[in-house]
């Protein structure tokens, strides 16, 4: 870096640090306050330990929802200042060169293959009509491990070079093996091709990001040479179950906000959030290899949320990382049902724990470290939310069960009367309720305001669907605590996770499905529930959000997946956001290029079969054959599997292949070719199972 | 009809039916080829002549065999791909580096050992 360079680090971290102690300040003293009145509120029959944990638990939840509260705030006032001397977005696009090559990075893994290539074009297409397509290339990383992804990626593959003519500009590369998962993937790349390019910039499977944006981002880097990651705030988009459009809307409304409010606080020490974001090369290959942690799973081994660990190993190399608040056009889409959020939630609450071992490392800023933890919080809030609700039971309990000690021991001449403050108690409540819904009410003040209330349907829909979206989630909230604490449980006892591809198809969640999911979470409310009624129906009535929500758990969870449920709400312009009533033109383009359909074919295989297609259909087998096939000698031991393989498929057809057999045979070109010619010469009965039907 | 009649005559039919099914999976195969239209078309007929110029009457073996062998002899067995459709070069050459992760010290105790003794050759200097 150069002194200028130095010069402009040292300035912003002047900045931040004043931000983040009065952050730390304004958290950290209304706190001790409210857990002090807590304290006294706590029933004397309730005894100094149980008074203790209670109040504990409830300083470290006031403590965490007050972050949240002042970083809205926080937002709202860098958004209504309009002026930030700290953005980075008012860069020079028009003066990009040819060194600064970029790389677009795809990196999947069992993921419908179409849908990425739709993406994937949309994004060539947007770079193409802004005539910056010459910096770009992209590169499609699978590390998919079942067969007939793998054939289905590598069709989307070819079918989209030829039809948008970019071959040599469109890369697809094939991972046999998938170590260390996306990290060790995006590493692959590094080592094979990481040189070419300055810049990488990396998508999931499910993101979307205009030429423009991609062009500004490039733009931005190359006017700070000190950046190391630059990492954009995503929007979602493409939702219709009802849980996805209420976590669209939610994003829409209150997303700049909270963006803005975090871009506050942390300005070059941000987070890098794993995708939607541009990285320096150079210094990622040098410095931000991920280490194996010492130990074992879960809590050693790969390191699963590698995002942070990498924004922290690049701020230890002294480059910053920043978040673009205000840059728009990058978006990412939900999942679309309880159930699939739940098992994401599983893997990154697992990467989070993981982190606890990296808090103490040497080297990483001050803020990394905050930041490890307020990961950590992401997911243990919810355990402490609810040994807190369970500490609040036995004292509810207690109350009734305890008599108060009236004439303690020694001369006194008054009974000690327990002493209640009512007007303390709604204090601390609407205290705590004005940190929950505050920045709500601010993110609805702000937009209508700003004149924007038009695009999220009108004031009155907004307003209105602000309301349902409270609704839903404070029912929600519970349900998503029992699962994020069982997750902590989970993982602190030594249960590993499963990299499963996420699920974004939205067929909605089955009855069924739903009770194997939320039976244990129903019951617990009702049999909670029902006991507090019978034993203290005023607690009962504080707790009742609560049980409620686990109570009808079952059928929430299957409500809030249709897709049914949200097109009802968006016909009645509810849930409304300004992709919907003003798409921007890369949206449009995408929605456009995913109404395409494939060329008719005379086979009758659809793209899910992607092993028989490969194996049947010539195109798919020569391009896979030119592509993947293994053309190495075997042992003999292995020839005859192989050997023994390919008579199982021709005489038993693919159905009788486990996945893992199917992947042996298409490693293999010999074996290959043998099936390929053979099920050519195959009877009509046999020929019908490779979807030959003359 | 007599029976020998009738016998010839099914054979016949027999035979009949599977020509047109060699015909026809003979057509599929060239139909599923990322070939121009025309030239697969000329394949297939191709393919179809010479699979029935011979004495034995045609199957679907005889015409996939006579395909793969008139496909071998314009060599477009394997590489019809590279031949008529741009070549699937689906990586970039290599531009080989090494990723190679720094140590992580990630102890507490190891850490403030380490600060300590820092500060203690500090305080030692003159």
């Amino acid at each position: 870096m150069t002194p200028d360079d130095q010069m402009v680090q040292s300035c912003w971290q002047r900045v931040a640090t004043r931000r983040r102690l009065i952050l730390a300040a304004l958290v950290i003293l209304p706190t001790i306050f409210a857990a002090q009145v807590m304290f006294t509120l706590l029933p004397p029959t309730n005894g100094l330990i149980l008074k203790s944990v209670l109040t504990a638990l409830f300083a470290l939840l006031f403590g965490w929802i007050s972050i949240g509260f002042w970083s809205s705030l926080a937002g709202v006032m860098a958004l209504l200042r309009r002026y930030d001397r700290f953005s980075l977005t008012a860069s020079r696009e028009g003066q990009l060169t040819s060194a600064a090559r970029t790389a677009i990075l795809f990196p999947i893994y069992n993921e419908d293959s179409r849908r990425v290539a739709e993406i994937i074009r949309t994004v060539w297409q947007s770079l193409r009509e802004i005539g910056r397509d010459d910096l770009f290339d992209i590169f499609i990383l699978s590390d998919s491990n079942k067969p007939d992804a793998w054939v289905a990626e590598e069709e989307s593959w070819y079918t989209l070079c030829r039809e948008e003519r970019a071959f040599g500009r469109i890369f697809y590369r094939h991972r046999k093996f998938n170590l260390k998962r996306k990290s060790g993937n995006i590493a692959d790349f590094c080592r094979r091709w990481g040189r070419n390019y300055r810049y990488m910039i990396v998508f999931d499977a499910d993101s979307l990001m205009s030429g423009q944006t991609l062009t500004r981002m490039v733009a931005a880097m190359e006017d700070h040479p000190e950046i190391g990651i630059l990492q954009t705030p995503p929007k979602a988009i493409g939702s219709r179950t009802l849980l996805a459009r209420l976590q669209q809307f939610a994003n829409h409304l209150y997303g700049p906000i909270f963006a803005a409010g975090l871009h506050y606080w942390q300005l070059g020490e941000a987070q890098y959030w794993g995708h939607n974001a541009i990285i320096r090369t150079e210094p990622f290959i040098r410095h931000c290899q991920l280490p194996r942690l010492p130990g074992r799973s879960p809590l050693g081994g790969e390191i699963l949320s590698h995002d942070f660990v990498e924004s922290a190993l690049m701020r230890r190399a002294g480059y910053g990382v920043w978040l673009a608040y205000d840059l728009g056009g990058s978006y990412e889409q939900n999942p679309p049902s309880l159930i699939d959020e739940l098992i994401r939630d599983r893997r990154w609450c697992q990467g989070n724990l993981q982190h606890s071992r990296l808090i103490f490392t040497r080297g990483f800023f001050p803020t990394h470290r905050a930041l490890f933890i307020n990961g950590i919080m992401s997911y243990t809030s919810a355990l402490l939310w609810f040994l807190f609700l369970v500490a609040s039971t036995v004292s509810a309990v207690s109350a009734l069960i305890v008599t108060p000690e009236y004439f303690p021991d020694g001369p006194s001449l008054f009974p000690n009367w327990p002493q209640y403050f009512p007007a303390w108690a709604l204090s601390l409540l609407s205290s705590t309720m004005v940190l929950l819904f505050l920045p709500k009410v601010m993110a609805i003040l702000m937009v209508t305001l700003r004149g924007g209330a038009g695009a999220f349907g009108g004031a009155a829909r907004l307003t209105l669907s602000v309301l349902l979206e409270v609704l839903v989630s404070t029912f929600l909230a519970p349900v998503r605590m029992l699962f994020h604490s069982y997750f902590v449980v989970t993982t602190l006892l030594g249960l590993k996770v499963s990299w499963n591809a996420q699920n974004r198809d939205e067929s909605g969640t089955t009855w069924w499905e739903a009770l194997r999911f939320h039976w244990w979470g129903a019951l617990l409310g009702l049999v909670w529930g029902l006991l507090m009624y019978l034993v203290n129906p005023g607690f009962f009535m504080w707790l009742s959000p609560v049980v409620i929500g686990l109570a009808v758990s079952w059928p929430l969870s299957v409500w809030t997946s249709r897709v049914s449920w949200g097109d009802f709400l968006a016909a009645r312009g509810l849930l409304m956001t300004p992709t919907d009533t003003a798409p921007a033109k890369e949206i449009q383009l995408y929605r456009e290029n995913l109404e395409r359909r494939p060329a008719p074919e005379p086979f009758n295989l659809t793209q899910e079969q992607g092993f028989a297609r490969a194996v049947t259909i010539p195109r798919v087998f020569a391009l896979h054959a030119s592509l993947a096939a293994n053309r190495r000698r075997h042992p003999p031991a292995q020839l005859e599997a192989l050997r023994k393989l390919v008579a199982k498929a021709l005489t038993s057809g693919p159905q009788s292949l486990s996945a893992r057999e199917k992947i042996a045979l298409l490693n293999d070109q010999a074996s290959l070719r043998t099936l390929h010619h053979e099920i050519w010469d195959l009877d009509d009965e046999r020929a019908a199972w490779w979807g030959l039907s003359t | 009809m007599t029976g020998e009649n009738y016998q010839s005559t099914r054979e016949a039919v027999d035979a009949g039916r599977t020509a047109a099914r060699a015909r026809d999976r003979l057509l599929l195969y060239v139909r599923g080829m990322d070939v121009p239209p025309l030239l697969s078309l000329e394949l297939a007929l191709e393919g179809l002549r010479r699979a029935s110029a011979g004495a034995e009457p045609l199957t679907i073996t005889g015409a996939m065999r006579e395909l793969h062998s008139l496909l071998r002899e314009k060599g477009l067995h394997t590489s019809w791909v590279e031949k008529y459709g741009p070549p699937p070069s689906s990586m970039p050459p290599f531009n080989r580096s090494s990723m190679v992760a720094e140590g992580l010290e990630l102890s507490l105790t190891r850490r403030l050992g380490h600060w300590l003794a820092k500060l203690l050759t500090r305080r030692a200097r003159p």
